[in-house]
């Protein structure tokens, strides 16, 4: 079970679903921009 | 709880216990045992994630955290996201490609096998107590709401997880987690609909929102900077990044959920879809504590929340006195509530004059609540110096006994007991895997049939069990206690993220180097942590930062010698 017993082959760079993995990891940093001026609207509004 | 809400949870239990069993049937080996196979699609990896780090305290402490303080909390989360891309760049691919069972199986090949010890000597430390009080804490807050006996409740709890998480493997346990999550996440939801569905008729639910908001518990965000102050944007963003790469990257308890995906793609979706949902997830609960607070306004609430705190002033010599403030306080209450109706009704009428004088008064008045809110626990500890006079973590609990029916109090009862069996079960799956693979197969005996690892493997879970169970029988009471989990991870997470750091980022940096580099992060951390009033989020990052930078110092000095 050493870590150098062998090298999973499957584990080689897979695509997602669909669109490329740095469209995936920008959509989720965009999301999290936009929830965060969402909840500073949201501050704003009610706090 | 009536009848209704016993069967409730009993149905419940058993059916956690059952299906856990049931999912992980045809665990004959340790790589079924510990990551399933690698069979697990996206969606069991992504919601066993969220299951394992929802402990029973996010529910009941984080409620009462909105309702004391507001939301600001969900600050704490907006590093998260950020860390879930980098550990889908470089932590899931190389974990993935070297068929690693363990993080730290990882840092032996890269470093050498001192690193590697150490580090999961640190998790298996750090982890075992943090279980140990993760199982400890909802015993506690049910013995106080409910009358429950402490010992009992933790029994129960600890014995049904190991029961499931000995006999079901990785693949129970994260299917446990699974079915737990969306039972807890709808079971909240229920309690929101319900709690908005309890305010005044005359009251809509955008007047909730500014009654919250004019009181200041809808404070989500707050960009100003302040070393000291736990929750602000600056501190949620850094420290609550290096606290969740930490967690994520380095913690087995969730490397090992990531680990069981059937590809680096299912991994890595898990890991994001994580990172999308758990922001949303986090001002829910606030939210749900901020609505608790709105049906305070306008019903009778207790000046403490904590019953047991509040038998033992009103049975000592202060008792009159307290009672006097009691009194005041329903008073101060009772025309607080007048003075909201009296603003709404201003606020609706387009008078910015009459709603800043409204408004004045409506906080006047909440200050004179506040000012005998902190008479009482004045005389709480003039009656006692050692009181407990945090009463967050009963504010959600005791409004759901008091307020919900039968039925939805048991299904609440349930999300407790469910978010603190996928944090345990999680957890001592994990500290079980790195038990065996880090300790036992690697040190002690390396040669073995894989019968006989599974057989340990199995053991080695009901041993953690009983040592989570019999820590936390002997836990100290601790204040808030979601932060008391939180302080205890930043103590040790800063240190060996800071060695994944080195591991992932500076190639040229070897093990020695970075195995004193490690600790002698980790003394600047409890230096740190004893001297100073950093607020505990900064710890990880001081101490990942330390780390580095006594590594490659240390790697710059001895440069040219093979080390």
């Amino acid at each position: 079970m050493a870590v150098d017993d062998e090298v999973d082959p499957s584990a080689e760079e897979e695509q997602p679903p669909f669109g490329s993995w740095s469209h995936w990891y920008l959509a989720v940093l965009l999301a999290l921009v936009v929830l965060i001026v969402l909840f500073y609207g949201f501050t704003r509004a009610f706090g | 709880m009536r009848p209704l809400d016993w069967v409730v949870l009993v149905a419940f239990l058993l059916f956690s216990v059952v299906f856990g069993i049931r999912r992980g049937r045809g665990t004959r080996d340790i790589r079924a045992y510990m990551l399933a196979n690698k069979s697990m699609p996206w969606y069991a990896v992504a919601l066993s994630i969220m299951a394992t780090q929802a402990s029973a305290i996010t529910f009941v402490s984080t409620t009462g955290l909105a309702y004391a303080d507001g939301m600001r909390f969900v600050q704490f989360y907006f590093g998260l996201p950020i860390a879930m891309v980098l550990l889908s760049i470089f932590a899931v691919p190389i974990f993935h490609r070297l068929n690693v069972y363990t993080a730290y199986e990882y840092l032996e090949q890269r470093f050498d096998l001192k690193t590697r010890v150490l580090t999961s000597v640190i998790f298996l430390v750090s982890r075992g107590l943090a279980t140990s009080l993760s199982l400890y804490a909802p015993a506690l807050i049910l013995s106080v709401v409910l009358g429950w006996d402490v010992r009992l409740t933790i029994w129960l709890i600890g014995l049904l997880v190991i029961l499931y998480t000995t006999l079901g493997g990785v693949v129970g346990v994260n299917w446990n987690d699974f079915q737990q999550f969306i039972v807890i996440m709808g079971s909240m939801f229920v309690a929101l609909v319900m709690i908005i569905h309890l305010l005044p008729n005359d009251v809509s639910f955008g007047e909730a929102l500014s009654v919250a908001g004019v009181m200041g518990r809808l404070n989500a965000v707050d960009f100003s900077f302040d070393w000291q102050n736990r929750y602000n944007f600056w501190s949620g963003l850094i420290g609550g990044l290096f606290l969740a790469l930490a967690y994520f990257g380095t913690d087995q308890s969730q490397v090992q959920r990531y680990l069981t995906a059937r590809s680096v793609a299912q991994s890595r979706i898990g890991l994001l879809f994580n990172g999308l949902a758990k922001v949303p997830m986090q001002f829910f609960i606030l939210f749900v504590g901020a609505m608790v607070f709105v049906f305070y306004q306008f019903n009778p609430g207790p000046i403490f929340f904590n019953p047991i705190e509040e038998q033992r002033i009103t049975t000592s010599s202060l008792a009159q006195e307290y009672e006097r403030v009691q009194v005041e306080y329903r008073e101060a209450q009772a025309a607080k509530g007048e003075r909201i109706r009296n603003w709404l009704a201003v606020s609706r009428l387009d008078n910015p004059a009459a709603e800043s004088r409204a408004r004045t008064e409506l906080q006047a008045a909440d200050q004179k609540a506040r000012q005998l809110r902190s008479e009482a626990l004045g005389l709480m500890k003039q009656n006692d110096p050692a009181a407990d006079t945090n009463d967050t973590n009963y504010v959600f609990l005791t409004f759901v006994i008091r307020y919900l029916p039968a039925g939805l109090v048991g299904l609440i009862i349930v999300v407790i007991f469910a978010a603190t069996m996928s944090a345990i079960s999680s957890a001592l799956n994990s500290l079980a895997t790195s038990s065996i693979v880090d300790v036992y197969k690697r040190l002690l005996r390396e040669e073995a049939s894989d019968k006989h690892y599974l057989l340990v493997s199995r053991l080695t879970t009901v041993g953690w069990g009983i040592f989570a169970i019999l820590v936390s029988e002997q836990a100290a009471r601790l204040g808030p206690l979601i932060e008391a989990v939180n302080i205890l991870g930043s103590l040790f997470y800063g240190t060996v993220l800071g060695v994944f750091i080195v591991a992932f980022l500076l190639k040229r940096v070897r093990g020695t180097p970075t195995f004193v580099g490690a600790l002698v992060g980790q003394a600047f951390v409890i230096w740190l942590f004893q001297y100073t009033t950093v607020a505990y989020l900064w710890l990880n990052v001081f101490g990942a930062l330390a780390v580095v930078g006594a590594a490659v110092l240390l790697a710059f000095l001895t440069r040219g010698r093979k080390v």
